[in-house]
C-alpha cells in the first residue's frame, strides 16, 4: 500500500518538475509547481509529518505560489523563447542525471549507515511541534518573526513607486 | 516504505530545480526552481526526523517554509522592480556587469 | 662671576640668538599687515639683543675661565638628546680656553655686525626675515662652538650650513643669487658627507675597545684607541673643514657666497661658517696629532688654496670677490698652520683675520652702500676724501691683512710662517717659501683694491658731490673693527720681540706645550723681515702700477684675464664633474635604470595585469545564468573531491 502512494506522489511530484521546467509559460509553470508542491504534502503525510503536510498545502502551495502567480499576470510576461543552444541543452541534462545517479548510488547504496529504520513511533502532530517551537527553538521562532518582518519592509522599499522624489522636483 | 527512496526523491527533485535554474531565462522560472530546490530539502529533513525518531526536522521544515515565504517576497520584489525598469524579466537582458 | 654660576648661564650663549629669531620671525609671521608691524626699531632691538646678551655671557665665561687656577672646562648638560642603546648623547655645552676664545670674537664681530646692518638693510623690505636669519645664524655657530660632543657639534655645523644657504640666497628673486645659495649649500654637503663619515669611523672604531661616547673631553684621553684609523679619520673630517672653510678643491661657493647682503658676507668670512672648519681640527687636535702624514696633507692644502685663491685675487674686480678670494687665502694660512701642528697660531690667525676682514667687509658695504650698489672696483676711485672714516678704518684693515706691524695680521700670520718654518724640515721649508710668495701676493692685490677704489679719479657713474659717508651706526662699527685691527696682535706678541704671547700661553692648556725645535732669536729676527719686506714688495709693486701711473680700466687679456675668470675652476668643475654627473644622471639613472628598469617594472606590472584581466573578464559574461554554471560546476568539482577523498 505505502509503496503504491510513494509511487503515485513521487511520480507526480517528478512528472509536474519537469512540467514547471517546459512550460513555456510561467504561468503555466507555476501551476505544474503548485501540483508538485501537494504531492510533496501527500509525501509528507506518508512520513507521519501531518503539520508539515499542512503547512505545505497551505504556506506553498496556498499562501506563496498565489503570490507568484498573482505578481505572474499583473506583470506582462512575455512568452520566453526556449533554449536553442542544444550542446548546453544536452550536456546540461547529462550532467544533471550523472549528479542524480551518481549521488543517489553513492549515497543510498554505499553509505547507508546514516539510514537506519524509521522510527514508527514518531508523530509530529501541532502539539507536539509547537510545544517544541516554543521551547527549545523559540529564539529561532522570535528572529523568524524578525527576517519576516524584515523582508516585508524590504518588498515594500523596493517596489514603492518613487512618487514623492519626482514631485519635489 | 524505505527511506533512501524518500532521499533519492528529494535529490532527483534537487537536482531538477538545478537545472531549471540553469536552462530557464525567465526570473519566475528562476524563482520556482528554488522553490523546488528548498521543497526537496524539506523532503530530507522530514525523512531524516522520521528515521531518527526526532521531531526537530519538521520544525526546521516549518523554518524552511517561512524562509522560502520570506524569500519569495522579496524577490518578486525585485522581479517587479526589473520589469518596471526593463519592461522585460529575461535575465540574460542584465548584463551591465560585463561592461 | 664666579664658575657655578657661569655653568648655569652656558645655554643663554646659544640660545639667547635662537630665542631672538624665533621671536623677529613669529612677529613677522604673525603681523597683520607684511612689513606695518613690527617696526623696524623694534625688530632692530630684539635682533641686536641677543648677540649682546650672548657676548656678555660669553665674556663672563672668559673671565671664569681666566680667574681659575684648574682648566677644566665649564660643562653644563641641558639633556639627554640621543638614547638608542648604550649610544647616548646629551644636549651639553663645554666651554674650555678654546672654545672662550672662538665665544669672545664670534660674539663680538656678530653683535657689531648686527648693529652694522640695522644700517646697512634699512631699507630693504626683507628687514626682519634677514634679521631671524642672522640671529639663527650666529645662534648655530655659538652651537657649533660650545657643543661638548661631536654630534651637537655637527650640529651647529648643519645649522651653520643651512643659515648659509638661507642667507646668500636672500635676494632670492634673482636667479644668480639663488643659484648662488644652492651652490654654497651642496658644496658644503659635499664636506659634510666627509664630516659625518669621520664621526661614524671614531664611534665605531672607540666601540671595539669598550664603551664608546663622543664627548670631547672621552674622545682627547681616549684618542690612542683611534690611532690605527687616524689618517684617515682626520682626512674625513679634513674633508668636511674642507668644504666649510673653503679650502681646494670646494672652495669655489665661497666666492660666489658674494650674492649675499655684505653684512652676511662679513658674518660668514669672519665671525661664523668658514672658521668652523678651522675651530673642528683644532679641536680634534689630538687626532690630527696622532697622524703626521694628515697634517701634512692638511698644510698642503692648505698652502695651495693660499697661493691659488691669492693668485685669483689679482684678477678680480669686485670689490667683495677680491675680499673672498683674500679670505680663501688666510683661511688656507690657517689650515698650514693647524696642519703644521701650530694650533693655538692658527687660531690667533682666525681670531685677528674676524677683525679685520670684518673691517673690511663692512667698509666694502660702506662703500657699496655709498655708491648705490656699485660694486666694480673699476668704477670707483678717490674714495678715500668723500668717505673719511670708511676709507681710514679700510686702510687699516688693510695693513693689517698685508702683515705690517704693528697691525694685528703681521703677528698671526708671522706666527704661522715662523711655526712652519720649523715644523718638517725640507717641506716646511718649502711651505715656507710658498707661505711667504702668497704673503706678497696678498700684499700686492690688496694694494690693487685700495689703491683703485680710494685713491685716483672718480670713475664711478654716481656725482662725485653726491657720495656721503655711511650714518654713525654704520661707521661706529667700521672704528670698533679698525681698532680690533691695530689692538689684536698685541695678544700675541712673540717671545723675540719681547713679548709673552699671550694667546699661546692662553690656549696652552687645550693644546699642550707647542715644541717647535731649538732655534736662536737671529733666525726669528730674519723671518720676520723678510715677511715684512715681502709684504712692502707687495705693496710698492702694486703703488707702482696702480697709483704713480693713472688707473685705465681696460679689458684684460693674458693672464690677467685667466685670473678673472678664476682660473676657470667654475668651468672645469663643470665639464669634468657637473656635467659627466648630470649626463650619468640623465642617461644612466634616468633612462635606464628609472624609466626603463622601474617603470617598466611597474608598467609590465600593470600591463600583466591588463592582459590576464582581458582574458579573465570574457568569463564574465554579466549574465546571471553563467555565474551559476560556475557555480554549479564548482560545487561538482568539490564533491568530486570530497567522494575520491572518502573512497
Amino acid at each position: 500500500m505505502t509503496v503504491l502512494f510513494f509511487s503515485l506522489f513521487a511520480g507526480i511530484a517528478v512528472i509536474a518538475s519537469l512540467c514547471m521546467l517546459t512550460r513555456r509559460t510561467a504561468l503555466g509553470a507555476a501551476i505544474s509547481l503548485v501540483v508538485c508542491f501537494l504531492a510533496f504534502a501527500g509525501l509528507y503525510a506518508m512520513l507521519s509529518a501531518p503539520f508539515v503536510a499542512v503547512m505545505q498545502v497551505v504556506v506553498y502551495a496556498g499562501a506563496i505560489m498565489m503570490l507568484i502567480i498573482f505578481v505572474i499576470m499583473t506583470v506582462d510576461t512575455e512568452e520566453e523563447i526556449l533554449q536553442k543552444e542544444r550542446g548546453t541543452m544536452i550536456g546540461g541534462i547529462l550532467a544533471t542525471i550523472i549528479m542524480i545517479v551518481g549521488i543517489c548510488v553513492y549515497e543510498l547504496a554505499l553509505h547507508t549507515a546514516y539510514l537506519k529504520p524509521q522510527d514508527a513511533s514518531l508523530n509530529g502532530t501541532i502539539a507536539n511541534i509547537g510545544s517544541l517551537l516554543f521551547t527549545r527553538h523559540v529564539l529561532n521562532f522570535e528572529m523568524l518573526s524578525l527576517l519576516l518582518l524584515v523582508a516585508l519592509v524590504g518588498a515594500l522599499v523596493l517596489t514603492k513607486q518613487q512618487k514623492k522624489k519626482t514631485e519635489a522636483r | 516504505m524505505e527511506s533512501s527512496a524518500y532521499i533519492g526523491l528529494a535529490i532527483t527533485i534537487f537536482f531538477i530545480g538545478v537545472f531549471g535554474m540553469l536552462v530557464r531565462k525567465s526570473a519566475f522560472l528562476f524563482l520556482m526552481s528554488i522553490e523546488l530546490m528548498l521543497n526537496s530539502a524539506n523532503l530530507a529533513w522530514v525523512t531524516f526526523a522520521k528515521v531518527h525518531g526526532n521531531l526537530d526536522g519538521h520544525v526546521y521544515a516549518f523554518f524552511i517554509m517561512a524562509l522560502a515565504a520570506a524569500e519569495a517576497c522579496v524577490g518578486l520584489a525585485i522581479i517587479v522592480l526589473f520589469y518596471r525598469k526593463r519592461r522585460s524579466v529575461i535575465l540574460d537582458n542584465a548584463k551591465e556587469m560585463s561592461k | 662671576m664666579d664658575r657655578q654660576s657661569i655653568e648655569q648661564l652656558l645655554w643663554v650663549i646659544p640660545f639667547a640668538p635662537l630665542i631672538g629669531a624665533l621671536a623677529i620671525g613669529l612677529l613677522c609671521a604673525l603681523s597683520p599687515k607684511r612689513g606695518s608691524f613690527p617696526s623696524r626699531t623694534v625688530v632692530g632691538f630684539l635682533a641686536c639683543l641677543g648677540p649682546l646678551a650672548s657676548f656678555m655671557v660669553a665674556g663672563g665665561v672668559f673671565l671664569a675661565l681666566g680667574k681659575s687656577p684648574e682648566t677644566t672646562p665649564v660643562h653644563q648638560t641641558l639633556f639627554s638628546w640621543i638614547q638608542c642603546g648604550a649610544f647616548s648623547i646629551n644636549f651639553a655645552f663645554e666651554a674650555d680656553r678654546l672654545t672662550a676664545v672662538m665665544l669672545m670674537f664670534v660674539t663680538f664681530v656678530g653683535t657689531i655686525i648686527h648693529f652694522y646692518s640695522i644700517g646697512y638693510m634699512g631699507h630693504d623690505k626683507g628687514y626682519a626675515r634677514f634679521f631671524s636669519y642672522l640671529n639663527l645664524f650666529l645662534s648655530a655657530m655659538l652651537i657649533l662652538v660650545l657643543g661638548s660632543n661631536l654630534v651637537l657639534m655637527f650640529l651647529g655645523w648643519e645649522g651653520v650650513g643651512l643659515c648659509s644657504y638661507l642667507l646668500i640666497a636672500f635676494w632670492f628673486d634673482d636667479e644668480a643669487k639663488a643659484i648662488a645659495g644652492k651652490k654654497a649649500f651642496i658644496v658644503n654637503r659635499i664636506g659634510d658627507f666627509g664630516f659625518v663619515l669621520g664621526i661614524f669611523l671614531i664611534y665605531t672604531t672607540l666601540l671595539k675597545n669598550g664603551p664608546s661616547s663622543l664627548e670631547f673631553s672621552f674622545l682627547a684621553t681616549h684618542a690612542y684607541l683611534l690611532a690605527p684609523v687616524a689618517t684617515i679619520a682626520s682626512l674625513l673630517l679634513f674633508t668636511g673643514a674642507m668644504g666649510k672653510s673653503a679650502q681646494i678643491p670646494l672652495y669655489v661657493w665661497l666666492p660666489d657666497a658674494m650674492a649675499g647682503p655684505t653684512p652676511v658676507s662679513a658674518l660668514i668670512h669672519a665671525a661664523t661658517m668658514v672658521t668652523a672648519g678651522v675651530f673642528m681640527v683644532a679641536r680634534m687636535h689630538f687626532l690630527f696629532d696622532l697622524s703626521p702624514l694628515s697634517g701634512q696633507l692638511v698644510a698642503g692644502v692648505g698652502i695651495a688654496t693660499a697661493l691659488v685663491a691669492a693668485l685669483i685675487g689679482f684678477g678680480q674686480n669686485d670689490i667683495k670677490k677680491v675680499l673672498a678670494y683674500s679670505t680663501v687665502s688666510q683661511l688656507g694660512y690657517m689650515f698650514v698652520a693647524v696642519g703644521a701642528g701650530a694650533y693655538s697660531a692658527g687660531i690667533f690667525h682666525v681670531f685677528t683675520h674676524a677683525f679685520f676682514k670684518a673691517c673690511l667687509f663692512l667698509g666694502a658695504g660702506s662703500v657699496i652702500h655709498a655708491l648705490h650698489e656699485e660694486q666694480d672696483i673699476r668704477k670707483m676711485g678717490g674714495l678715500l676724501k668723500k668717505l673719511p672714516i670708511t676709507g681710514t678704518t679700510f686702510l687699516i684693515a688693510w695693513l693689517a691683512i698685508c702683515g705690517i706691524p704693528p697691525f694685528a695680521g703681521f703677528f698671526s700670520k708671522d706666527e704661522i710662517l715662523w711655526s712652519v718654518f720649523n715644523t718638517w724640515g725640507a717641506y716646511g721649508k718649502i711651505l715656507w717659501v710658498l707661505g711667504l710668495f702668497g704673503a706678497g701676493c696678498t700684499a700686492f692685490y690688496m694694494s690693487r683694491l685700495v689703491f683703485i677704489t680710494f685713491f685716483g679719479k672718480n670713475r664711478s657713474s654716481t656725482a662725485f658731490e653726491k657720495i656721503h659717508e655711511s650714518p654713525p651706526i654704520m661707521t661706529i662699527p667700521l672704528i670698533i673693527l679698525a681698532l680690533g685691527s691695530v689692538l689684536v696682535g698685541f695678544f700675541g706678541i712673540p717671545e723675540a720681540l719681547g713679548g709673552s704671547n699671550v694667546f699661546a700661553s692662553w690656549l696652552t692648556p687645550v693644546f699642550g706645550e707647542h715644541t717647535s725645535a731649538t732655534h736662536s732669536n737671529f733666525i726669528e729676527y730674519v723671518v720676520m723681515a723678510l715677511s715684512v719686506s715681502v709684504a712692502f714688495i707687495g705693496i710698492t709693486i702694486a703703488y707702482i702700477k696702480y697709483v704713480r701711473k693713472p688707473f685705465i680700466a681696460s679689458e684684460p687679456r693674458g693672464i690677467a684675464a685667466f685670473a678673472e675668470a678664476a682660473f676657470h675652476v667654475d668651468a672645469l668643475y663643470r665639464i669634468v664633474l657637473i656635467n659627466p654627473l648630470f649626463s650619468f644622471t640623465r642617461n644612466i639613472l634616468f633612462r635606464v635604470v628609472d624609466v626603463a628598469i622601474i617603470d617598466g617594472a611597474v608598467n609590465g606590472i600593470a600591463k600583466l595585469s591588463s592582459v590576464s584581466g582581458g582574458l579573465v573578464r570574457r568569463l564574465q559574461t554579466g549574465t546571471v545564468r553563467t555565474y551559476l554554471y560556475y557555480f554549479g560546476a564548482g560545487a561538482a568539482l568539490l564533491m568530486l573531491i570530497v567522494y575520491i577523498g572518502k573512497w
